[in-house]
């Protein structure tokens, strides 16, 4: 009895090794090749909304799936103004871009991500290949003021995913920050940051990530969802992208206006002051607080291989700017796309010269402002791909 | 939850392997007690931990003194200390400050500022561990009296947060026992013990938890039946989720060779009250029959004695799982019903009484009726219990 008890247990324990690292093979296997079918953007059932952490190793692979060596990789990066909300998938700006560029030559990607900003997400995949030596050019937005880190926001899984695995460049300024940073935090909020990374490294080991979200978006999902209801258990493979076309005109801009108001005008608020002759003057320290960040967010191959958007409210709420704060407006912008520039990324402005038909609510683009972008992005991107630095990589990696 | 995070994964993946392959039963003693020490500072840092060491060094040398009245006072000093960390913000604003507004004033202002943001971890499950240590040994129980069986009885981790609670006597037999002996059978059984709880935690009750959480912010909109629903999930979550967390303790202890008490027996299959409270939360229940309920008196004067001692022991259960006055009501309520059910078998009499238990369809769905209903005070004000319990009966 005790000796079949004994058995059992061995085969039981021999069973638990062997089924873990079948998981663990499994989910290598998974790393190296899954990602969403014909994608065209993380939409909101591919996304942190329904518990969908779209794995590093995925963004590589969608980044790199149309790439062909001669072609240069346009990632775009960045918030839900570059995501494309307001934009049905067929409609969605980054197609635009795509055809405006060509086949030939360039692949455009949308790993945009809701409320990301322009060092989360997307960048850190730019870094990766650019670490591994693919061209590409990086597209983000953000709005004046200095960009946040990759590794303090929603999107923070994505930093710390991708530095346990060994993809990013090196970049000891960051490393210097994060270490810093870690240690102003309260001790519970650190742990839980400590907790993600010790999650991560372990991901760097084991590939669990990779393994459950291929099963989530193929096979069946485990986490109840209220994003997916009824069918919340089902993979996210039988769910389409849901953004409807943007509303009539008269119907669009219907949410508070004084709320509205008070985040178009929170751009350009207390970056500049009035000077005695109405003139505005740009803070001076938010100035150098932004050319002090610019090189300690993104690493120095990137920013040069980086065109960002500074966008706009849309013109029905700038409409309803005092002349003053208009004037405010176009001075911040400036100084700060100025600025930008001078750190070395390509910067300029979006939407101030666009109509109300062109948004589909106060920030987001409709099709029509999305076309608006893709055209001024194209431009852009051919110039900044005439630039010496891809006439290395052309036609090679 | 602490089981499930990566650094407990990462902890029991270097304290296993350490502790089976360990060549003497000392070494795996101090190796455990080692853990647990690191476990508890990880988890309480330091201003959580001290309370407890403090204590648990009182309780152990006044047991070890066999003083009766030094036991008595470590007793006293122990629930001061749970009142203190637990309870005294409930006890300032909701008791004093109606008798005493100066007093609640102060308790509220200048002890708060002595408390640490959230008591330290798992004090109700050291405090009652600790009485029920002191209380044996003024019963005449033999103390433990070396420091190290002492402490990991104390600061055993993986019934420190969620129980179950332990009984020394049998916890330190099961210690002695497994501490030299530990079989693979053991690490089978326990590892199964431990996936079980997690797949109950993980896919079911984290799940539930999900669910509800959309759920109540949306209770206007369901439907009657949905509202059954609703409050159906209510009870699988809790059941799955508490459960789930005493399998896990119970299975990690077991892959050390040493048995915790059961906690759990489908409590909902019971067919009355008290059944109920000899399946759920056992080690809990248990507790407060042997150390509050028969110390008072228990049954043993009469029915208006026994109700009042049932009445009172059901209170501090219920205040004991949180310092708020839903979980006494929760308690009260299931006092009531316990003391209906002893009514109701005086009054029917014994023959009556009988084919009444026969009826066990009935006598289960009144039960589990009974318990889903009680767990809206559980997890609701009153007003809200109250509102979801009027819509489940009343057309609209």
């Amino acid at each position: 009895m005790k000796t079949a008890q004994r058995s059992s247990a061995y085969f039981l324990l021999a069973g638990t090794v062997l089924g873990f690292l079948g998981c663990v093979f499994l989910g290598y296997q998974t790393a190296n090749y899954s990602k969403p079918k014909n994608f065209k953007r993380f939409y909101q059932r591919l996304s942190l909304d329904g518990q969908f952490f779209p794995p590093f190793p995925m963004q590589e692979h969608l980044a790199l799936a149309r790439w062909s060596p001669g072609k240069i990789i346009v990632l775009v990066g960045g918030d839900s103004v570059m995501h494309g909300i307001g934009q049905p998938e067929e409609r969605i700006w980054t197609h635009e871009l795509q055809k405006r560029l060509g086949e030939r030559r360039y692949v455009v990607v949308n790993l945009a991500l809701r409320g990301a900003n322009a060092a989360e997400g997307g960048a850190l995949v730019a870094e990766a290949l650019i670490k591994q030596g693919f061209p590409v050019i990086y597209v983000a937005n953000a709005r004046p003021g200095s960009p946040p880190p990759a590794y303090d926001g929603a999107y923070r899984y994505i930093y710390w995913d991708a530095f346990y695995k060994g993809r990013l460049l090196p970049f000891p300024e960051r490393e210097a920050d994060v270490a810093a940073w870690i240690s102003r935090l309260r001790p519970d909020e650190r742990r839980k940051v400590e907790e993600l990374a010790l999650a991560e490294r372990f991901d760097s080991l084991l590939r669990f990530q990779s393994l459950w979200h291929h099963v989530t978006y193929r096979h069946f999902s485990a986490t109840w969802n209220s994003i997916v209801l009824p069918r919340w258990w089902e993979p996210r493979i039988r769910f389409t992208d849901p953004e409807p076309e943007p509303p009539p005109l008269e119907y669009r801009y219907r949410a508070s206006e004084e709320e509205m108001m008070r985040i178009a005008r929170g751009y350009t608020e207390g970056l500049a002051r009035a000077g005695k002759d109405g003139v505005w003057v740009v803070d001076r320290g938010a100035l150098e607080a932004l050319s002090r960040a610019i090189p300690r967010v993104f690493p120095a191959p990137l920013r040069t291989r980086m065109l960002l958007i500074l966008h706009h409210s849309s013109p029905h709420y700038l409409a309803k700017l005092s002349p003053a704060e208009l004037r405010r407006d176009a001075t911040v912008y400036e100084s700060f796309v100025r600025q930008w520039n001078l750190s070395g990324v390509r910067t300029f402005e979006l939407g101030n010269d666009f109509d109300e038909i062109d948004y589909a609510d106060r920030v987001h683009l409709s099709p029509s402002g999305g076309s608006k972008m893709a055209q001024r992005v194209a431009r852009e991107v051919e110039a900044l791909a005439a630039t010496e630095l891809f006439k290395t990589t052309e036609g090679g990696k | 939850m602490i089981f499930n995070t990566y650094w407990f994964l990462a902890f029991i993946g270097v304290f296993f392997p350490v502790y089976w392959f360990g060549f003497s039963r000392t070494f795996r003693a101090i190796w455990l007690l080692a853990a647990c020490v690191v476990f508890q500072f990880h988890f309480a840092g330091l201003v959580g931990a001290l309370p407890i060491l403090v204590l648990g060094a009182i309780t152990y040398l006044c047991a070890l003194s066999r003083k009766p009245l030094l036991c008595a006072i470590s007793i006293v000093l122990s629930v001061l200390a749970l009142i203190f960390y637990k309870y005294t913000a409930f006890l300032s604003q909701e008791l004093l400050a109606r008798l005493h507004p100066a007093l609640a004033g102060w308790a509220a202002k200048d002890a708060a500022r002595l408390l640490p943001s959230v008591p330290p971890l798992g004090i109700s499950f050291f405090v009652f561990e600790f009485v029920h240590y002191l209380v044996e040994i003024r019963r005449g129980g033999e103390p433990l009296r070396k420091p190290l069986d002492f402490a990991l009885f104390a600061l055993f981790f993986p019934s420190m947060v969620a129980g179950p609670i332990k009984r020394y006597r049998a916890f330190s037999e099961s210690l002695q026992e497994g501490l030299p002996n530990v079989s693979p059978s053991d690490v089978a059984e326990g590892f199964k013990r431990l996936a079980m709880g997690f797949a109950k935690k993980m896919l079911v009750a984290d799940n539930l938890t999900l669910a509800i959480r959309y759920y109540e912010e949306r209770l206007g909109e369901l439907s009657r039946g949905e509202l059954w629903l609703f409050v159906a999930a209510l009870a699988a979550r809790i059941l799955f989720d508490f459960s789930g967390y005493s399998d896990m303790a119970i299975g990690i202890a077991r892959m050390m060779g040493i048995r915790l008490p059961e906690n759990f027996n489908y409590p909902y299959l019971a067919r009355n009250i008290s059944d109920f409270w000899s399946r759920w939360h056992i080690s809990l229940s248990s507790w407060i029959r042997d150390y509050i309920y028969i110390p008072l008196g228990g049954n043993r004067h009469g029915f208006a004695r026994r109700v009042v001692n049932g009445f009172v022991a059901f209170a501090l259960c219920g205040l004991w799982h949180g310092a708020a006055w839903n979980f006494v009501l929760w308690g009260l309520w299931h006092g009531a019903g316990l003391v209906t059910q002893a009514a109701f078998e005086r009054l029917c009499g014994p023959s009556l009484g009988a084919v009444l238990r026969k009826l066990r369809v009935l006598s289960w769905a009144l039960t589990l009726l009974f318990v889903c209903l009680g767990w809206l005070l559980f997890f609701y004000p009153p007003e809200k219990a109250w509102w979801i319990a009027t819509r489940l009966f009343l057309p609209r």
